[in-house]
């Protein structure tokens, strides 16, 4: 590994590549029947963890920090919070 | 939302400039302000981004969750680097970049507010967008002129006995071309003010709420729905002011009480009843 | 054909930029350096130098829009002193970690408290450690050389370091010498143009982010090895521009009158003039003394300090700053240089000219003798006194330190 002359990070995006992930309390479920693509999730996420394409909505669960913000502003009710078994 | 707005969501790009990863407590405000700016700025853009509770967030070491050029810069002097970024990239024939000094509340309206009147003055060609937590949270949440009065802070633990700079007043009267406000609550009203300043020249100042759960006092699934009742209790108008012309550019139907907003925060812990009724009335006349 | 005109050194240092085409220049007025930013605009706005001037609201700003500048892609120049130097302290620090070659002419001035306005090395001296080089001028000729080639040094490839080019306020600054300016196309060649651009849409880079442990000290040693390698570039840009433009001012250091010398002046800036004027006297008067000029104080050359002054039998340092409770800065320097290289000689150290104080070539002669005292005497150690101290002013518990004098 060779350190840059100016001190800085050359790889664009790339702590978005296998950073070290502490187990979260809940993740968001998508309900697709409810889900309109509407696109409030995406555009609230603070941590780029929904993803979206013309037909469906989902959530990188690696990037995801489980603060629940999608859940609470789908005004179709289609995101859920559930609790990941064996977290207290 | 309406269908305006959901239109306009579809319609942007879906590229991240802000990839997942960065180290952002759960439910930052300032990581969707970013989000939420960088899908109108475009790759065409450098940031510059003094001391704040972002910074730390999105680069560390030799990793970002950054597309864009960024440089983490010196806290006082965000809208000067910024300045001399522009200047230089316009003498190599690379005008149509856009600079942007991105700064929270200490870097635009304390420790950093020299260099930005002193650029604003100056008509610089970049736009200054504060991202404003009404705090500084980065080190564990001092007051700071951009604190409204009550806040309870470590070093305001009374509560701040003095109000909040009005930062659009004093921008507007440095003559620039545009300034606004703006909520993370509102994407489309942020988003298209985003737009209108990458689309001028000369100095323009946008200034956008973005709460921030740990500092406040609130669960952080709350962040859009506190940067909403800021707006719809009024008191976080949204403006627009253009060559000195303001304008509303989202009035409330029907103004929800501001108690509503203040109780669901604990920094607000140390209002008294009396207190939040002083400051309705504040706000009545304001809108009257 | 060189043009020869009567110039000062603040006009010297602007030609210097305009030869250099610089293409940013942020800058702040302050006594006894803003006559630069005067003549620099001017040209700006007579289309001699096609460059940005940025009317910055403070010294800090000005630096920290050179930082922009020069991030950008920019060749970059601005110009302060004392006060304004000493506000600028961390984006000093940040221009060097960053590793920007920016140029600035220094227009050395005492530091307050109290007020002084004056010729005084501290504000150079206060920076030292800031990753900047920091190159000194005897004469408004060296000036306007001396800019060219810290543009030269600065940006070279091993090097990427900032770098100060230090004259005496008003004693140059503000005085008409006899300048030559070179021909502007030789000019062009020497320096080519500058395209350094870390920040580039193309490219996209996050600069100076948090840094850990882990890596930190890696990046203070790349400065440190291009603070070594800055000592080579200064002799072969130095030989460089002597074969070019016909002046080589000898690189780090210049000895004058020095090698069968007895004696040896240590000294920097315009005070090399007056210290010529004093070894010509004493030689005169047939005494083996001589003269070492320091060009670069950053890095500082101490190889060739000791190569130099090895066989002399005493060095008589001239310091227009003072390290409080210690010394003087080149005094220290010296000291430093001679015992890592186990040569052990006397050395005085008069601290002189602060504040804009007159030293003539008399007060250097008076301090000549004080080191053919020691010369004679054989034994090493330093010793420190102050110029001309006015006792009749100073307080009564100073006076065991007059006794020095």
């Amino acid at each position: 590994m060779r350190l840059p002359v100016t001190p800085g990070s050359y790889e664009p995006g790339s702590m978005a590549r296998g950073g070290k992930k502490q187990g979260l309390p809940a993740v968001p479920r998508v309900d697709a029947g409810r889900c309109t693509q509407c696109l409030a999730c995406w555009i609230f996420c603070p941590d780029s963890a929904v993803v979206v394409s013309d037909s469906a909505v989902g959530v990188v669960l690696e990037h995801c920090k489980g603060c629940g913000i999608c859940a609470t502003e789908c005004p179709e009710g289609a995101i859920r919070m559930e609790e990941v078994s064996g977290h207290a | 939302m309406d269908r305006a707005e959901i239109d306009l969501l579809r319609a942007l790009p879906r590229e991240e400039l802000l990839t997942g990863g960065h180290t952002g407590m759960p439910g930052y405000g300032g990581s969707i302000a970013l989000r939420q700016a960088l899908k109108v700025l475009g790759p065409r853009t450098i940031l510059c981004i003094p001391a704040s509770s972002l910074a730390t967030a999105v680069a560390q070491d030799l990793r970002t969750s950054l597309k864009v050029p960024m440089i983490h810069c010196l806290f006082e002097s965000s809208a000067v680097i910024a300045s001399g970024i522009k200047a230089a990239l316009e003498m190599k024939g690379k005008g149509d970049v856009t600079v942007v000094s991105w700064a929270g509340d200490a870097g635009t309206a304390d420790i950093g507010f020299q260099a930005l009147s002193g650029a604003a003055e100056r008509n610089e060609d970049i736009i200054h967008i504060c991202y404003d937590d009404e705090g500084y949270l980065n080190t564990s949440f001092q007051a700071g002129s951009l604190t409204p009065a009550r806040s309870v802070t470590t070093d305001t633990p009374g509560g701040k006995d003095t109000p909040k700079k009005d930062m659009l007043s004093i921008m507007a009267g440095h003559g620039i071309p545009y300034v606004a406000s703006a909520s993370i609550a509102f994407p489309a009203d942020f988003m298209e003010k985003v737009r209108r300043a990458r689309d001028m020249r000369g100095f323009r100042y946008i200034h956008v709420l973005t709460p921030q759960p740990q500092g406040w006092g609130y669960p952080p699934d709350q962040t859009v729905r506190m940067a909403r009742m800021a707006v719809e209790c009024g008191l976080w108008p949204l403006v627009e002011i253009v060559d000195g012309e303001r304008r509303t550019t989202h009035r409330p139907e029907r103004r929800i009480p501001v108690r509503e907003y203040i109780r669901s925060q604990r920094r607000f812990n140390r209002m008294s009843e009396e207190e939040i009724a002083a400051l309705q009335e504040a706000v009545d006349r304001s809108w009257a | 054909m060189p043009e020869k005109l009567s110039l000062t050194g603040n006009q010297a240092a602007a030609e210097a930029a305009r030869l250099a085409r610089v293409e940013l220049f942020p800058a702040f007025p302050i006594t006894p350096s803003y006559p630069v930013m005067t003549s620099v605009i001017r040209m700006i706005e007579d289309g001699r130098l096609e460059a940005r001037f940025i009317r910055v609201e403070s010294d800090h700003s000005a630096l920290a829009a050179a930082v922009g500048g020069s991030l950008a892609g920019a060749r970059t120049f601005s110009t302060t002193n004392s006060q304004g130097l000493a506000m600028m302290h961390e984006v000093l620090h940040y221009a060097s970690g960053l590793r920007l070659p920016i140029v600035m002419a220094v227009v050395n001035r005492a530091l307050s408290a109290p007020h002084n306005r004056f010729a005084d090395q501290g504000d150079a001296i206060a920076q030292e450690t800031t990753g900047w080089l920091q190159l000194f001028c005897e004469s408004n000729q060296e000036v306007l050389d001396t800019v060219l080639q810290a543009f030269k040094i600065a940006e070279d490839g091993r090097v990427l370091l900032p770098a100060m080019v230090n004259y005496d306020g008003y004693i140059l600054g503000d005085t008409p010498q006899e300048v030559d300016l070179p021909d502007p196309a030789r000019v062009d060649g020497f320096l080519g143009s500058y395209n350094r651009a870390v920040l580039d849409v193309e490219h996209p880079a996050s600069l100076n982010p948090p840094t850990g442990p882990g890596l930190y000290t890696e990046f203070k040693f790349q400065q440190h090895a291009a603070m070594r390698w800055a000592l080579e570039a200064v002799e072969e840009v130095s030989a460089q521009y002597g074969r070019l433009f016909g002046r080589d001012w000898d690189g780090a250091m210049e000895g004058y009158r020095a090698d069968d010398a007895d004696v040896l002046l240590v000294a920097m800036g315009s005070m090399v003039a007056v210290g010529r004027r004093a070894v010509d006297g004493l030689r005169a008067a047939g005494h083996r003394v001589g003269l070492l000029k320091v060009r670069c104080f950053r890095p500082f050359p101490q190889e060739e300090l000791v190569r130099r002054a090895r066989e002399a039998k005493a060095l008589a340092v001239v310091d227009r700053n003072v390290v409080y409770g210690l010394g003087g800065a080149l005094y220290r320097e010296v000291m430093m240089s001679l015992a890592a290289s186990g040569v052990a000689i006397p050395v005085v150290d008069a601290i002189a000219g602060l504040g804009g104080r007159d030293v003539t070539a008399g007060d250097l002669e008076s301090l000549a003798h004080r080191a053919l005292e020691l010369a004679a005497a054989g034994k090493p150690g330093g010793e420190v006194m102050w110029l001309k101290l006015n006792d009749d002013i100073v307080g009564e518990e100073a006076l065991p330190w007059i006794g020095l004098r």
